[in-house]
């Protein structure tokens, strides 16, 4: 059993200082020691904040980054939206059909076992260097883990559930929207999550490794130059990525489906 | 009120399990005659709900058949609606969204089924939830919604199986007799499955005992006592107590017990 | 439930014994694996090797690496620096997550830290393996554990949060000490998540593998897979790309058997978090 949030902020403000003091502080205290290892250090191998900061600042008034980030996210959301339709699609299949879960699964552990960076030379055989070679390589990578969690999901709805949609007739297409589908979302939503933070791996790796534009070549490229406070500026803007990807999903869940933590609570 | 509605015939069910086959159900024969209220009491592993669920369709039988209206049923009735002990109202549907399951299956226009939901949710006293999302509800105030999307689709038999086993005394009895108000109501059949002696006595006009190993009928019994019941004291009444003592010594609940 | 929905396969006699084995899904699964490998090696016919290679050909690649030694060297390369790697970031991540668990102002301090780096793509973060570390062996093994520790990491703290705590009530009772209720309740009851998280974190570890191979100085199956792509080589690409599979493979059974010899308590499938 949980303390109710409001009461567990009230006790704790009572007795010291507010909840985030201590995060807060901590990365406060850290931003400042490493603000002053610049003093000491050569700049090129962690740089200060207030140069990485100076760098972001610097690299959107000239305008590379806006450019990078519209090329990077065009080919991340198109590829992720073509990752999750089909792989939902898929694992609903799966999950509701043994037939297609029986032909498929071989496929399926093969690729997902497979550290799918390594495809990527494969891929630019197929398609050339292009757009499209990325706009695969994030489609394959995003295309697992929705389907795994789906599956998983779809095969996990709690048979008091089912049993209602057997009990009241409902027709195969009926169980499938009413029941099975809105069960998994609590699973789906997860494969989501991971799979959008993939879509951002897969972009940043795919333009390091394919043709040389986006963020990732920003990356490589700063890397290679020794630029360590412009490198770490778009490593900042990747992990801004990757946080509103995070904080997206938590928003969605909360939005369009707060029974999922309800019922999470009373389980417990 | 007289015939059966359904006729349980020779039904047997097997279950293989991992540790080798169980005999739930051993030819078990049964009628309910149409409008009577009829309980299934026995202790745990008896067989009743299975039996309940047998005559739902929802699980098969091994072996016998069950007839509804003479015909035999092959897989789930509609003209039967099951209540279950866990509830299971689908926690991403409002309270009437969950009413309106059964009439979803029956294919009826939106705005006929939202008015009927509605409608069944005010016999059960719930209108003024029904935009509520289930979780929000109390146990006792859900199981009303597990009624209500039974009754919403107009069923000649009411299927429950324990329907207040989850929930405490208290909310139990004011339960107890809201349904036998229903039942006199809408004038349905209802076979009801409990381990609850004196909450078969309440409810109903016959109380059918059952045994375990291997699970199946005993006897059945007339229980005689004038409705509507919730306007004496059942407990204290000389028959019911008489029928009571005869239940238990038949179901042996006390034997093998220290004294 | 318990009815059973695998129907009987009436098998003739001479192969009862096979059947007994080769249930029918399984037959249907190796059914799929067939086809496709045939499909693959009927498309030989109408697209050029250099596009997709076949399985044949493959297989003939295949031999010829593994008989050369350069498929071995690098096999052997790659699963040193992934196990390598994957180690150090298990023992980082185990023992921060459990010190996090059980020291609430450490978890307060490093939460905002942990949170921001298994947000971000970790991937970012390999050229900066390479200007601290040089382009070679140290920059690879440094990626391999920067992309996955957070996940050993949270699976950990998740394990001391959710489970642990729950008995943390027995070991005040029964009067144990801070270090022996960490090292008998909280590490027990976090394993399953431990295992769980090493699963994904291993997945991790053998992208960091391949993609470190590719990018720090061609080494291991990965700078195989850099080179034999340059030189549009499919049959080789290929034969590579299924290697690694294999070594990632390899590394899941690997954990599978640890885990049935080890925590048989422990169910198989308890999914993990990232």
């Amino acid at each position: 059993m949980s303390v109710p949030a409001a009461a567990r902020d009230a006790a704790d403000r009572s007795v010291r200082l507010p909840r985030n003091t201590v995060p807060v502080l901590a990365v406060l205290i850290v931003l400042g020691i490493w603000q002053l290892s610049g003093l000491f250090l050569n700049p090129i191998l962690i740089s200060t904040p207030a140069e990485v900061g100076r760098e972001l600042f610097w690299l959107l008034r000239w305008g590379a980054l806006e450019l990078a980030l519209v090329e990077s996210l065009r080919e991340m959301l198109i590829g992720l939206a073509a990752g999750l339709s089909v792989g939902i699609a898929l694992g609903v299949l799966m999950g509701r059909y043994m037939t297609v879960e029986k032909l498929l699964a071989p496929f399926v552990n093969f690729f997902n076992a497979t550290p799918l960076v390594v495809v990527i030379p494969l891929l630019v055989i197929w398609v050339g260097i292009s757009i499209k070679a990325r706009l695969l390589f994030v489609f394959l990578v995003t295309l697992w883990p929705v389907l795994l969690n789906t599956l998983a999901g779809i095969k996990n709805v709690q048979r008091g559930y089912v049993e209602v949609g057997m009990a009241f007739g409902l027709s195969e297409s009926q169980m499938v929207r009413c029941i099975s589908i809105p069960a998994a979302v609590p699973y789906i939503l997860t494969g989501v999550r991971i799979s959008a933070g993939l879509a951002i791996i897969g972009m940043i790796v795919s333009e390091m490794e394919v043709s040389f534009v986006g963020l990732g070549f920003l990356l490589l490229h700063f890397g290679s130059a020794f630029e360590t406070g412009r490198l770490m500026a778009v490593i900042a803007v990747a992990s801004l990525f990757g946080i509103v990807n995070v904080l997206a999903v938590k928003w969605v869940q909360a939005r369009f489906f707060p029974w999922i933590s309800a019922v999470a609570a009373e389980g417990q | 009120m007289s015939g059966a509605v359904i006729e349980v015939r020779n039904v047997s069910k097997n279950y293989t399990g991992r540790h080798g086959a169980v005999n739930a159900l051993a030819g078990v024969s049964l009628e309910v005659r149409a409008g009577e209220f009829l309980s299934l009491v026995g202790p745990s592993g008896c067989g009743k709900t299975t039996l309940l669920r047998i005559i739902d369709g929802i699980t098969l039988p091994s072996g016998g058949d069950v007839l509804f209206e003479g015909r035999r049923l092959e897989g789930v009735s509609r003209d039967m609606a099951f209540v279950f002990q866990d509830i299971n109202l689908l926690p991403w549907r409002s309270v009437v969204e969950n009413v309106e399951i059964g009439l979803l299956a029956r294919g009826m226009p939106p705005e006929e089924r939202r008015r009927r939901a509605l409608e069944t949710l005010e016999l059960v006293g719930l209108r003024a939830v029904a935009a509520a999302p289930p979780y929000a509800l109390s146990g006792g105030m859900q199981q009303r919604v597990g009624v209500a999307r039974a009754l919403a689709i107009h069923p000649k038999v009411l299927l429950m199986d324990e329907p207040f086993g989850h929930l405490d005394n208290f909310t139990r009895e004011v339960l107890q007799i809201e349904i036998a108000k229903l039942w006199r109501r809408l004038r349905m059949t209802v076979v009801f499955v409990t381990h609850d002696v004196d909450e078969a006595i309440f409810l109903s006009d016959r109380i059918a005992l059952m045994q375990t190993g291997p699970g199946r009928l005993m006897d059945v019994l007339e229980v005689g006592l004038p409705h509507p019941r919730w306007e004496f004291n059942v407990r204290a009444d000389a028959r019911a107590i008489a029928l009571r003592e005869s239940i238990i010594e038949q179901l042996h609940v006390l034997r093998g017990v220290m004294v | 439930m318990s009815e059973t929905s695998t129907g009987v396969w009436a098998a003739p006699a001479w192969c009862r014994g096979w059947a007994a084995k080769w249930r029918p899904d399984e037959a249907l699964r190796l059914v799929s694996v067939l086809a496709a490998l045939a499909a693959w090696q009927a498309s030989g016919l109408f697209l050029k090797p250099i596009f997709i290679s076949t399985p044949l050909a493959v297989a003939r690649d295949f031999v010829e690496i593994g008989r050369s030694g350069v498929l071995p060297r690098a096999f052997v390369q790659s699963a040193f620096e992934m196990s390598l790697g994957f180690t150090i970031a298990a023992s980082l991540g185990i023992t921060l997550g459990l010190l996090m668990g059980r020291i609430a102002l450490l978890e307060r301090t490093l939460d905002p830290f942990v949170n921001f780096f298994n947000a971000t793509p970790t991937i970012a973060l390999l050229p900066l393996m390479e200007i601290w570390f040089g382009i070679g062996f140290w920059a690879r093994i440094s990626f391999i554990v920067v992309i996955s520790l957070w996940t050993m990491l949270i699976n950990t703290l998740a394990g001391v949060r959710n489970v642990g705590r729950r008995y943390a009530e027995v070991g005040a009772a029964f009067g144990l000490s801070p270090y022996q209720a960490t090292r008998q309740i909280f590490l027990p009851a976090a394993t399953p998540y431990i295992l769980a998280g090493a699963r994904l974190a291993l997945a991790q570890a053998g992208v960091g593998m391949i993609l470190s191979g590719q990018e720090i100085g061609e080494a291991g199956l990965g700078g195989l897979t850099e080179t034999y792509g340059s030189y549009f080589q499919t049959g080789l690409l290929i034969a590579a790309i299924v290697s690694s599979t294999a070594l990632v493979m390899l590394a899941f059974w690997l954990l599978r058997r640890t885990q049935a010899r080890f925590f048989p308590w422990i169910a198989a499938t308890s999914a993990g978090r990232r």
